[in-house]
């Protein structure tokens, strides 16, 4: 959706058209929930994070500002907070494992080592059957490596978005994804062998 | 050996880049459960009952709410009185510059209460349409007044006050104004 479509709308929903706040909700939803669902454990609470972030985006209090970046970069953000909030609730940080700490021995994988690699015919035919095992990988990743991760990789957001919806710097944004990756190798190499 | 090492791991990258691809592709488009929306549209239309909507102009569609409680009208008005009362006394200095403005023909028809200005954004328009809560106070504005909203005075003028419309934010912030003759 083009940016000043997506402002119009934006107007219209403040002002009391229905239509328009359906119409951001079909752009914006399902991103949100695929976000959500992979960052999370449960549809369910997937589902109510993507609600309560349109809750939010209807708020008279809804702090979104068009200079400091997209919709969709703020409703993520929204939705990323909601989502630390709910890891927070259900005391899911504590179950990191350890050996995926910053400390741990991860590598550091960059951007033209991860783009430009080309898969082994073995790994083609296998990843049709093993989307599950990488979800369940990407879950185990720590919550501030994975939304960098998922954001990036999954929903192709650039850099400097990423920074704004994590507030984080773009060179952490950097750092944070080339671990991540590492952690999803490391994680996916050790399925692998189990 | 080490070689050996760095082709193994390469690889490793590769498939692993290759299986979030596949799962970018599966994930692509979710469907949420429908009852999130049909609850989001019950939500909206309940605070669209609760509010009503004043056209200024255009497209510019301002609300006020009425509902009680903490975000309620008397809530709302309580910053506009507060900047109502700090605005209330001075209003001289603009309606002086006018008189001295002979040969400016729009003062001299605001003189004659014919002229009204359009709506002068006080901050960055952009900023003004994303305004949630807004509403219209009409009021006097004594020449300091205008000149602490930017608005040039003459500053030989002092007296008289003049009439304006002025833009008000939910927070009591002047967004924009109307002079009115």
């Amino acid at each position: 959706m083009e940016l000043k479509q997506e402002q119009q709308l934006l107007r219209q929903m403040r002002a009391g058209d229905e239509a328009a706040f359906n119409a951001l909700y079909v752009a914006h939803a399902s991103h949100l929930y695929r976000f959500c669902l992979l960052r999370m454990r449960s549809s369910d609470l997937a589902a109510d994070v993507v609600q309560e972030t349109f809750m939010v985006l209807m708020s008279p209090n809804c702090g979104f500002d068009a200079l400091k970046g997209s919709l969709a970069g703020y409703l993520f953000g929204v939705a990323r907070n909601l989502a630390l909030k709910q890891d927070v609730v259900q005391n899911r940080f504590v179950a990191i494992d350890v050996a995926l700490s910053d400390e741990d021995d991860a590598p550091e994988i960059e951007e033209s080592l991860w783009t430009q690699a080309t898969a082994s015919p073995e790994a083609k035919l296998a990843t049709a059957q093993s989307n599950d095992a990488v979800k369940q990988a990407i879950k185990k990743i720590a919550p501030h490596y994975r939304d960098v991760l998922i954001l990036y990789e999954l929903h192709e957001f650039s850099y400097a978005e990423i920074a704004q919806i994590c507030g984080i710097d773009i060179g952490t944004v950097r750092s944070r994804l080339s671990r991540a990756r590492g952690h999803l190798l490391k994680l996916l190499v050790s399925l692998q062998d189990a | 050996m080490e070689s050996k090492n760095n082709i193994g791991l390469s690889q490793q990258i590769a498939d692993a880049h290759e299986r979030l691809q596949a799962l970018k592709a599966e994930s692509a488009t979710p469907s949420l459960p429908p009852q999130v929306q049909a609850n989001l549209q019950r939500a909206f239309r309940a605070q669209v009952a609760n509010n009503v909507h004043i056209n200024i102009s255009g497209d510019n569609s301002l609300s006020l709410t009425r509902s009680g409680g903490r975000n309620g009208f008397a809530a709302r008005l309580a910053p506009l009185l507060a900047v109502i009362a700090v605005m209330a006394g001075a209003m001289t200095m603009l309606m002086s510059a006018q008189q001295n403005s002979a040969d400016n023909n729009d003062w001299q028809g605001a003189k004659t209460g014919h002229l009204s200005t359009p709506f002068i954004a006080l901050k960055d328009i952009k900023l003004i349409a994303l305004e949630l809560n807004t509403t219209i106070v009409e009021t006097q504005l004594s020449p300091m007044q205008l000149v602490r909203l930017g608005i040039p005075v003459n500053p030989s003028n002092t007296a008289s006050a003049i009439s304006a419309q002025v833009l008000m934010s939910d927070s009591g912030e002047a967004l924009a104004l109307k002079l009115d003759y």
